[in-house]
């Protein structure tokens, strides 16, 4: 067994090679295939897809606007997304018909595999402790907000 | 305006190094959603999806509904711990600071709850200093019994004025707060620009996903030592002359 004296800090490119062996891509491939259509050919497959969604968190709290910019100049992030070279990026459509592709539900299937994955290694005692809690998140209504234009206001020519 | 993230979390009591906690199921919902409506169907996820149950659940006073322990006792077999809110204090009979009396004033140690008939067993101890004097002494089983529904919030599966229960409220319960602060300020949830409930959830769920892959690497390659241990050395040898 490897020994290693702590995970690498969130943010940190270190963390992303730390983790990139634990993804499941081979079950989230499975479940979601390439969909086949004619046409445009569909260039990522689910795993891709997710791992850039994952980047949002593990880059400290990116919105998905950014960590897609940031594929295109950051070569250790397009590593940990198996994405070959800057050319062949994900665009945020592609981004947001992966998340209405899998929903919620979606995304809590990764997290049960991933859940089952940690319970079958856990050493855990005869008498096991949950935790339950619960924390804000503010909501964020910038975009709700009625602002003036910032066009040319309309007068008479 | 805003979200709330529920989350109910496994300790996994097995590992020394350090405290590890893993997110087992999460959910999204409004802020008025009061937390005691998540409690239950946390329980019911669990069981169904990933085949597994906590034997005890810790939570804050959010989750006092004794209907709800009670079901999650009977039903699921799980024990619900929540301190005494303290209005409900006032009117109980009994304190979580006080071991349980006998009627004579023998102090009474907990032996177990039993999950047939529903209820707690209670014994004097060996040398119990009233006993000898106690004119009931030849007619006393010196074993009691409490019925688990008495105080469903005292009682429940593990009384509070017993150690564990101590424990589990007073130390284990506070290990939440730094996960919940990991997410909100180190994956930033905080900041994230949530503007529907839909992304809440994903969001949610992605640090979640998070902290599994690190829970993972973490069980796959423990810490070679403790992580604290350096700074225990250097205090421990401080010099005082």
């Amino acid at each position: 067994m490897r020994m290693i004296k702590m995970l690498p800090a969130v943010g940190s490119f270190a963390l992303l090679d730390a983790l990139t062996g634990f993804v499941p891509d081979d079950f989230i491939n499975s479940r979601w295939p390439v969909p086949y259509r004619p046409g445009r050919r569909f260039h990522f497959s689910a795993a891709q897809l997710w791992r850039v969604h994952l980047l949002a968190a593990l880059t400290g709290g990116q919105s998905f606007n950014a960590v897609q910019r940031s594929l295109g100049e950051q070569r250790p992030l397009r590593r940990f997304a198996h994405l070959p070279n800057e050319r062949s990026v994900p665009d945020i459509r592609m981004l947001h018909e992966f998340r209405s592709r899998l929903g919620v539900g979606g995304f809590r299937w990764i997290n049960d595999h991933l859940t089952q994955q940690v319970l079958m290694v856990a050493p855990l005692r005869d008498k096991t402790v949950g935790l339950i809690d619960a924390t804000d998140l503010p909501a964020c209504s910038r975009d709700k907000k009625k602002t003036a234009s910032l066009g040319v206001p309309n007068a008479p020519r | 305006m805003g979200y709330k993230k529920h989350t109910l979390r496994l300790w996994i009591s097995g590992f020394e190094p350090f405290v590890l906690l893993a997110p087992l199921v999460t959910w999204a919902a409004p802020a008025s959603v009061p937390e005691s409506y998540l409690l239950k169907p946390s329980i019911k996820y669990c069981q169904q999806r990933l085949d597994f149950l906590p034997d005890i659940v810790v939570g804050d006073m959010g989750y006092i509904h004794q209907g709800t322990k009670r079901e999650l006792r009977v039903q699921y077999g799980v024990a619900m711990l929540t301190k005494l809110k303290a209005d409900m204090q006032a009117h109980c009979n009994y304190d979580p600071e006080e071991p349980l009396r006998c009627r004579q004033g023998q102090e009474l140690q907990w032996l177990g709850y039993d999950e047939l008939d529903y209820q707690h067993w209670f014994a004097t101890p060996p040398n119990a200093p009233l006993c000898c004097s106690c004119w009931e002494q030849r007619a006393c089983p010196r074993q009691f019994t409490v019925p688990a529904d008495t105080h469903e919030t005292f009682f429940g599966m593990i009384p509070l004025n017993t150690a564990l229960a101590h424990r589990l409220i007073h130390s284990v319960r506070s290990w939440i707060e730094p996960a919940q602060s990991f997410e909100k300020n180190q994956l930033g949830l905080k900041t994230m620009f949530l503007n529907s409930l839909r992304l809440c959830w994903i969001t949610s769920l992605l640090a979640d996903s998070v902290a599994l892959l690190r829970a993972l690497a973490i069980l796959e390659h423990p810490p070679a030592q403790a992580m604290l241990q350096e700074l225990f050395s250097t205090q421990s040898q401080l010099p005082l002359e």
